[in-house]
């Protein structure tokens, strides 16, 4: 009969498993409680176990596959006969002689004394067992060790492999190797390394210096690869600007959208489900370059605000954190690279806008703006009309 | 050890392990929700505690369900629970930390570690008010004795002389951290020794357990006041499902592994000619028999009604409960 072994669910918040490796192939036999994969749950990685005997038909799911919980990963033949023992087998049946003998306590605590810290703890060379036989093969001595305070106590693997890294590496050629996460084992280990050698391994492999993401980075690829699923166009066009002495182009750009925003309430929108919700309020999230990040900043009724209070927000920008009440609820956003010399780009949408305005550098009295619009929202009509009132505003503001 | 007892720690300890077995397999196919935390490998303490307190009250942390049945409980009605179904000893709502019966003076299941020392200490408060001999069960694990409450707990119960057995099962670890590297020493009863009675027994040998609590019950009914007792054991099983268990090495499972006391208690009764051989394979049918019974009984066993939500959300009354 055929039974399917699915991915089991391990934790609580366990939704889906990705099968990290199988431990038996098509063929094999199987006898319940034999561990047939491993599995990366939400938590961590688990063994999972057949829960019948079986010969395995079919693998379902390849190593690596992300699978749903219940989901089958595999077809266990629980009819034909095995043809031979499994390997946990043959290890079982040999010691069957001794099982029925009665085991005396004084028998088994030979070992136990030596492993198990708590029967009889020998204070000195107090260490795991994987760490005694790590030891033993590298030749160091636990007891003396502890005893000069270079080993803790109970020492552990991990301890065991530092004291041996200790050995063959300077602290600076350690600190390479962990920053580059290089294993000590590319190294021919019967000489003291130093940072130079690691340096030079480093150059002839091309090896790379992983640099972990942080968590601004982190929202701003989830931002953007959100952005790069919409359905978008682009609307091009050149807009005459005449600057305010005191004023930030970047607040007249503001002041002006917002208004302008006001005609247009598609531009006011986001969309939900099978509905538009459309905000009375004119909120425009601003692309803010901070140090080596980016945030997407909303002025938050920027219709009402006045010119001077846009301005005063926008030259307050960078000096200050931003809330998450600050970083959400907007509908419309602009990018302005002009302050770079950039003359035209195109930039992609913020969240849930409906559109956004990139601005490129003031020239001859005139600004290159791209649009970027979801199609979701507004047809190319409705653009247009927005983008025409905006190039009519623009024009009147000096 | 004589034969009839034999056969009871038997039943009782490879009910419990089939039971939970059945448990782990249930949680995998996404019918048991929430928490798991399974006993296996610890049966002797479990067992061995309850066969010999078997009158006062039992408190216990969430690592349960062998404990519930040694106490009497039907495995039927502890499997529904952990289906969440209304034919649950908790009526479905409390889940596998939540087995609370008063008719068998269980107060099972508390998440907070070490939460339930303090109350079990009230408890034998009461029992000492109300001169009542029997006293009171508190079993908990090593990381339990790192807590405030554990201190607070012995310290009241001595000063007070009060009934009440302190249980520790010493496993090793507190989910993943051993317990050398966060208490000074692993032989725990030294925690307890200069406030009573305090001693060390092998967890793995159900005689054992069985006489050492026993003893600390006839010392409690002579109103000395409390006794700790540490049982070495070890769980063989992942803290709860979610945990892999892989900080512990091989060989140090392998050890613990050829102390099972399943096996053990069977292979010293054949040897000693206490008990004949066919009684466990026969047993080892009855208990397969009865744990597919149990979840037979928890699968088409009903959800509990939606009113059921407003139900024992304040106390009315409350029967066989110290008050
Ligand atoms: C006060 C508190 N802290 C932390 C936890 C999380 N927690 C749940 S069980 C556990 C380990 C307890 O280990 P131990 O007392 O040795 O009991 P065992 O699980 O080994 O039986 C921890 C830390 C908790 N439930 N309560």
């Amino acid at each position: 009969m055929d039974y399917k072994i699915v991915m089991p669910v391990l934790s609580d918040t366990m939704d889906k498993g990705k099968l990290i490796k199988w431990h038996v192939h098509e063929g094999d036999t199987v006898h319940k409680g034999d561990v047939i994969a491993e599995v990366e749950s939400d938590k961590a990685i688990m063994e999972v176990q057949t829960f019948k005997d079986g010969v395995v038909k079919k693998l379902l799911v390849k190593e690596g596959d992300e699978v749903p919980v219940k989901e089958p990963i595999a077809i266990l033949d629980t009819e034909t006969k095995p043809q031979a023992p499994t390997k946990k087998e043959q290890a079982k049946e040999e010691p069957s002689k001794e099982e029925s003998k009665v085991v005396q306590k004084s028998e088994i605590p030979s070992i136990l004394q030596e492993l198990m810290p708590t029967s009889a703890p020998p204070v000195e060379g107090y260490a795991s067992p994987a760490a005694k036989k790590a030891a033993a093969k590298a030749n160091i001595d636990i007891e003396t060790l502890q005893k000069e305070g270079v080993l803790p106590k109970p020492a552990h693997l991990k301890d065991i492999s530092e004291e041996l890294l200790k050995r063959y590496f300077t602290p600076k050629a350690l600190h390479l190797l962990k920053e580059y996460g290089i294993e000590a084992n590319s190294f021919t280990l019967d000489h003291k390394i130093d940072e130079e050698e690691v340096q030079d391994f480093i150059m002839k492999n091309n090896i790379p210096k992983p640099f972990p993401l942080s968590s601004n980075r982190k929202a701003v690829i989830k931002n953007v690869e959100e952005s790069a699923k919409k359905p978008t166009y682009l609307v091009m066009e050149t807009f005459d600007i005449k600057p305010y002495k005191n004023v930030k182009l970047t607040s007249i750009l503001i002041k002006t959208i917002a208004d302008v925003m006001q005609r247009h309430p598609l531009t006011r929108a986001i969309l939900e489900g099978d509905r538009y919700l459309i905000y009375p309020s004119s909120n425009i999230s601003v692309a803010v370059a901070k140090g080596d990040d980016l945030f997407m900043v909303v002025c938050k009724d920027a219709q009402q605000k006045s010119l001077e209070a846009i301005d005063e927000w926008v030259r307050n920008l960078k000096n200050r954190d931003y809330s998450a009440e600050e970083l959400s609820g907007s509908t419309f956003g602009i990018s302005n690279l002009g302050m770079f010399g950039i003359k035209r780009f195109s930039a992609m949408i913020n969240k849930k806008d409906s559109g956004i305005a990139a601005f490129g550098t003031l020239y001859d009295g005139k600004i290159d703006v791209t649009f970027t619009f979801d199609h979701r929202i507004l047809n190319g009509v409705d653009a247009a009309k927005f983008v025409s009132d905006l190039k009519n505003s623009f024009k009147g503001n000096g | 050890m004589n034969s009839a007892r034999v056969k009871t720690f038997y039943y009782l300890m490879k009910l419990g392990r089939e039971f939970e077995l059945a448990a782990k397999q249930e949680y995998m196919k996404g019918n048991i929700a929430g928490f798991l935390h399974l006993d296996i490998g610890q049966e002797a303490c479990s067992v061995g505690s309850m066969q010999a307190f078997d009158k006062g009250d039992v408190f216990t942390h969430y690592r349960e369900h062998v404990l519930a049945i040694a106490r009497g409980m039907d495995p039927k009605v502890v499997m529904a629970e952990l289906f969440g179904k209304a034919t649950g000893v908790s009526k479905g709502k409390g889940g596998s930390m939540h087995l609370f019966d008063p008719t068998l003076s269980f107060y099972g299941g508390d998440a907070i570690v070490a939460g339930h020392l303090p109350i079990a200490t009230g408890c034998a408060y009461a029992r000492k008010v109300q001169g009542e001999k029997a006293g009171v069960f508190a079993i908990f694990g090593d990381g339990a004795t790192n807590a405030g409450a554990f201190f607070e707990s012995i310290n009241i119960a001595a000063a007070w002389k009060l009934p009440l057995i302190f249980f520790c099962e010493n496993n090793y670890y507190a989910i993943g951290t051993r317990i050398g590297w966060v208490s000074p020493f692993e032989e725990l009863f030294n925690k307890a020794k200069n406030y009573m009675p305090a001693k060390r027994i092998d967890g793995m040998d159900v005689c054992e357990v069985y006489k050492a609590v026993t003893e600390a019950k006839e010392y409690l009914e002579n109103g000395l006041g409390p006794y700790f007792i540490e049982a070495e054991t070890y769980r063989y099983e992942g803290h709860s499902m979610s945990d892999n268990g892989k900080y512990r090495s091989e060989e140090e499972m392998e050890i613990f592994k050829s102390r099972d006391p399943i096996e053990k208690l069977k292979r010293e009764a054949i040897a000693l000619g206490i008990v004949e051989e066919s009684y466990f394979d026969e047993t080892d049918k009855k208990i397969e028999q009865e744990i597919n019974e149990a979840i037979e009984f928890a699968a088409n066993s009903p959800e509990p009604e939606l009113n059921e939500l407003y139900e024992d959300v304040y106390c009315k009354e409350c029967t066989n409960v110290v008050s």
